[in-house]
């Protein structure tokens, strides 16, 4: 399975918008193969900044991505000069006003305890789109180093840590972050970690992917060989590599965390109520639900638009900087 | 050229689109294939032969590729104006083709026999519907029949053992083997026309003499009519009764066989005889330069940057194919009376 | 070499992973602050209640003890009495684990036909309208929240126009079926009750689809990338070139190189979707394990948590072992022992 595995991590790891057939600069050049035209050098590591920025704006899918995720963002922090009520999602209660339908002063409607739900919503960017960087961080240096020992040591340590990583990924992931959220009171900082938990593994078999096939190259053979030190190998040549896929699924990933707290929240086990997250309001509003339909439906659809827009953003990033999560 | 020739084709020029640019990879190309002859397309590795082929077949991937110009005449009929089923049709009934790398052109998954049968039995059928398609297990005599055919053709490719053959997966067969299943897989159906593209290539030299020769006597044998491409002149030499060859795009000498080696014109066909290395002598030289950047080619002949005879007309105007003895034809200033008028 | 031992590899290697992660749930589990059994009786327990209970559930002893009586315990049939229902933790889960597995079924076997047959579609009619269509239902099916879509749909089809139930597994005043396999579909069929049998069918296509949406959007976009691959590949090339009529070559050839890479995303997808059933289950109402899990962690019901989650890891690494063997027998490269 893990073979297997492996082999498929070019399709989960490679981005799923890849999948969906964006044509990028690579599949030309392979189709020419079949004549041997004289080709540039393939490039496959870390370019300079202006091709980058040049092939990025170029695509026109990844700057809806940027501003999908820069919308979002500015939403978050600017929230208490945008939002309509701002104190509604900072604990005010209006019980007269409470399930109203959506309307002009109200656009997404107001909630069982009068709150404003587009409010609610912009603060609610806060919440989930801070805590899913925290997670993405936090996985990343975990994931990273991980890899990195994995994949440099080698020999039992990878084993070791790879095998652990198989347990990890062997259990569904929402299983596992459920499971792991039993030691502690349910809150924001449970599900934080919980969901760390679940989602390291993803990042330590990247790393020590990378890690692996650039140690293969023979550029190290031949630094080693010139008596470059182990460590200057490893921030010279190994680091950029993983850096600029690292970055890649950092970005990728924000979106689905988000998604994933926003499960554990919708049931009860990750950000706790009144705090306004968007998987809680939506499970807040399932008890209203047929005729008050708003309270859930609105959330759902900003959690929608969070994962297109940073996974159209990773895709962009990853076919500026040209980097191949496959071969 | 007469319009009887099994294949011709006229002013081909095919152009493949990047990126970086567009490349013209194929030139004004003429070439004509006679029933019951062996042509030979030689040239270097990247010199546009392969793409020739492929057009021929109409299997080039046309998004990066476009065929700019001319046409490939088939009995008469123009391939290129041809709607893809009736293609397909055509290139069941009268095409076959050999490849280059026995490794990749069979499929991994299937018996050998599972796709000589289907090979055999579907190509060139407009469609095949699934009910079509389950009664031909049904239909066992008919099954039978075909498996004869398919061994007796084995047989004859020089395997031993056919029968273990056909039932085994291409994993389990050495390269020579693959190549010989696939030459089998070409001649069963009968072809009247072949193209091999450097069958023996890919194989060591011992084993793709034997493929050569298997191929030639099977073919002399049905009168089939072959273009075969490659880009060793000795291989040429033996098998085929007249020779192209090509360099960059262009056809740049045709003659006979016999006619080519008793006296070869062109610059490029000199460096390529001399390059061979031989068994008593001088270490060869190759000819000096590399092949041309397709995407900015050279102005005029584009084989001038690299000829030890160029001449300032050769940088200006590309020279015309041009016949200087009976059905030999060069495309050089050195044979042509515009020289005199530097 | 070769497919027998290809095989026992296999086996041999899932063994450590079950192990692996029984450990990991157990340390998941019982390393929890505060007491769970003090919790579960509730504010009026007495110190002795307490202590009796804590006797019960061996939190008495030390942790290794404990995981040596739940290992042992897990082959004698005996999983834990659940601090929550009371029960023995393997009854509970025989009542709803058939719940949770013939939904993931349904969702998955639908996702997988669907999925395959949308991706041919969309491989063979490229950068057309089909595609496009494609393409933007599997961006959708992957990045919707999965409870969301439940309760969109539950809203628009079971609300709105009435079509179907809004959760449950059977209609009410519907008596199921008598037990065979606990899968109420199939237990209906055997004993020819066919009202059971459509108000089950009813009650599951709703969670089933809203189940199956990220799977048919992965495994679509993974045929499509798999059969446009092989499109490119020498061998297609070569039926190509001798004439062979393009549906053969696309259904059968092209489409069978693809199955290998294929039923490894739908075992993948399985286990993704025993992940996801949870959210459904809460959303339709079904009374599968999903639920029960969620309310185990609530009560922190160790026990019965930690079977669930060993009991799915089972399912999954029997999947996994499955398609391992699908695989080698699709594959033949594997059998004869060649490296890929």
């Amino acid at each position: 399975m893990v073979q297997r595995s492996l082999q498929l991590r070019r399709y989960m790891t490679a981005s799923f918008f890849r999948l969906a057939g964006i044509p990028i600069r690579g599949t030309i050049k392979k189709s020419l193969r079949g004549i041997s035209v004289l080709e540039g050098p393939q490039k496959y590591r870390l370019e300079g900044w202006k091709r980058a920025t040049s092939r990025f704006r170029r695509n026109p899918l990844s700057t809806t991505g940027l501003v999908i995720v820069i919308g979002l963002v500015l939403m978050g922090l600017l929230a208490d000069y945008i939002a309509p009520y701002p104190m509604d999602a900072k604990g005010r209660v209006d019980f007269i006003n409470k399930l109203l339908p959506p309307s002009l002063e109200h656009p997404f409607g107001t909630d069982e305890a009068g709150r404003d739900v587009l409010s609610r919503i912009m603060f609610g960017a806060r919440i989930d789109i801070s805590s899913a960087v925290t997670v993405q961080l936090l996985v990343t240096f975990v994931g990273v180093v991980l890899g990195m020992v994995a994949g440099y040591v080698g020999g039992k340590t990878n084993v070791i840590i790879m095998r652990t990583a198989d347990v990890f990924i062997t259990i569904p992931p929402l299983v596992l972050a459920l499971a792991a959220t039993t030691a502690f009171t349910p809150d924001i900082t449970t599900a934080i970690l919980a969901v760390t938990i679940a989602w390291w593994p993803w990042y330590a078999r990247l790393v020590q992917s990378v890690v692996l096939s650039v140690k293969e190259e023979q550029f190290i053979e031949a630094s080693r060989a010139i008596g470059k030190s182990p460590l200057s190998i490893v921030f010279g040549d190994i680091f950029p590599n993983i850096v600029s896929v690292v970055t890649v699924k950092f970005t990728l990933d924000i979106g689905f965390v988000i998604l994933f707290m926003a499960s554990l929240s919708f049931l009860g086990l990750g950000v706790q109520p009144p705090t306004p997250a968007w998987g809680t309001m939506i499970s807040e509003g399932k008890s209203y639900l047929p005729e008050r339909w708003w309270m859930s439906a609105f959330p759902g659809i900003f959690i929608l638009l969070a994962v297109i827009g940073f996974s159209l953003l990773g895709d962009g990033l990853r076919d500026a900087f040209d980097v191949q999560l496959e071969e | 050229m007469n319009t009887s020739n099994l294949l011709t084709i006229r002013d081909l020029t095919i152009d493949f689109t990047t990126y970086d640019g567009t490349a013209r990879v194929v030139d004004d190309l003429d070439l004509y294939v006679d029933r019951g002859e062996i042509v030979s397309l030689v040239g270097e590795s990247g010199c546009g032969k392969t793409v020739t082929a492929k057009a021929v077949l109409g299997i080039l991937p046309m998004p990066p590729g476009k065929i700019a110009e001319g046409e490939i005449l088939f009995r008469g009929q123009d391939l290129l104006k041809t709607k893809d089923k009736d293609l397909q049709v055509l290139r069941g009934k009268e095409f076959g083709f050999v490849p280059q790398d026995p490794m990749t052109f069979l499929n991994p998954i299937f018996t050998i026999e599972t796709q000589m049968f289907d090979m055999y039995t579907f190509r060139g059928s407009p469609d095949v519907d699934p009910l079509q398609y389950l009664r031909s297990f049904r239909d066992s005599r008919r099954r039978a029949d075909t498996v004869q055919r398919a061994l007796d053709m084995l047989r004859r490719v020089n395997i031993p053992d056919p029968d273990r053959v056909l039932r085994s997966y291409p994993v389990e067969l050495s390269g020579g083997m693959r190549q010989r299943v696939l030459i089998a897989m070409a001649l069963m159906s009968r072809p009247s026309f072949m193209i091999a593209d450097e069958p023996a290539t890919a194989l060591d030299v011992s084993i793709g003499e034997q493929i050569n020769e298997v191929l030639e006597t099977r073919v002399r044998e049905e009168g089939i009519s072959v273009l075969y491409i490659t880009h060793d002149l000795g291989v040429a030499r033996r098998l085929s009764d007249r020779i192209y060859v090509m360099y960059a795009g262009h056809i740049v000498e045709t003659a006979s066989t016999q006619e080519l080696f008793k006296g070869p014109k062109h610059p490029y066909t000199l460096g390529l005889l001399k390059s061979v290395p031989k068994i008593y002598g001088e270490i060869s030289r190759g000819i000096e330069g590399v092949i041309p950047d397709y995407y900015n080619p050279p102005p005029g002949c584009r084989f001038h940057p690299r000829c030890p005879h160029a001449m300032p007309v050769c940088r200006r105007e590309r020279p015309a194919l041009r016949e200087i003895r009976a059905g030999h034809r060069v495309a050089c200033y050195l044979y042509s009376e515009e020289k005199k008028n530097e | 070499m070769g497919y027998g031992s290809y095989l026992i590899r296999r086996l041999l290697y899932t063994i450590p992973i079950i192990f692996g992660i029984s450990v990991l749930i157990f340390i998941l589990t019982r390393v929890i602050p505060g007491d769970p059994v003090k919790l579960a009786l509730g504010p009026d327990a007495t110190p002795d209640m307490i202590a009796q209970a804590r006797r019960i559930w061996n939190l008495d002893k030390p942790l290794y003890m404990q995981y040596i009586a739940f290992i042992v315990g897990f082959f004698t049939g005996d999983w834990g009495i659940s601090l929550r229902t009371y029960n023995n933790v393997l009854a509970d889960l025989a009542r709803f684990a058939p719940a949770t597995y013939e939904l993931t079924a349904v969702a998955v076997s639908f996702s997988a036909l669907v999925g395959i047959l949308t991706g041919i579609v969309a491989a063979t009619h490229k950068d057309k309208w089909q595609d496009h269509i494609s393409r933007i239902l599997s961006i959708g099916g992957v990045s919707m929240p999965l409870f969301w879509s439940g309760i969109m749909l539950q809203l628009l089809i079971a609300s709105y126009f009435k079509l179907l139930p809004i959760g449950g597994r059977i209609g009410d005043g519907v008596t199921p079926p008598v037990h065979v396999t606990g899968f109420y579909l199939l237990d209906s069929l055997f004993s020819g009750n066919w009202i059971a049998f459509w108000s089950c069918a009813q009650h599951i296509i709703l969670p089933a689809f809203v189940l199956s949406f990220p799977s048919l959007a992965n495994i679509n976009r993974l045929v499509r990338s798999a059969m446009i691959d092989q499109r490119s590949k020498d061998y297609v090339i070569l039926q190509e070139a001798n004439g062979m009529p393009r549906r053969l070559i696309v259904y059968k050839y092209m489409l069978k190189n693809s199955l290998a890479s294929a039923i490894t995303m739908i075992a993948l997808m399985f286990a993704y979707s025993l992940g996801g059933v949870a959210l459904v289950e809460a959303v339709f109402f079904w009374p599968g394990m999903g639920n029960y899990l969620v309310q185990a962690i609530h009560f922190k019901d160790f026990n019965a948590i930690m079977s669930v989650v060993v009991l799915v890891g089972i399912i999954i690494v029997a999947a996994n072992f499955l398609v391992d063997l699908l695989y080698g027998y699709l594959d033949p490269r594997i059998r004869y022992g060649e490296e890929r």
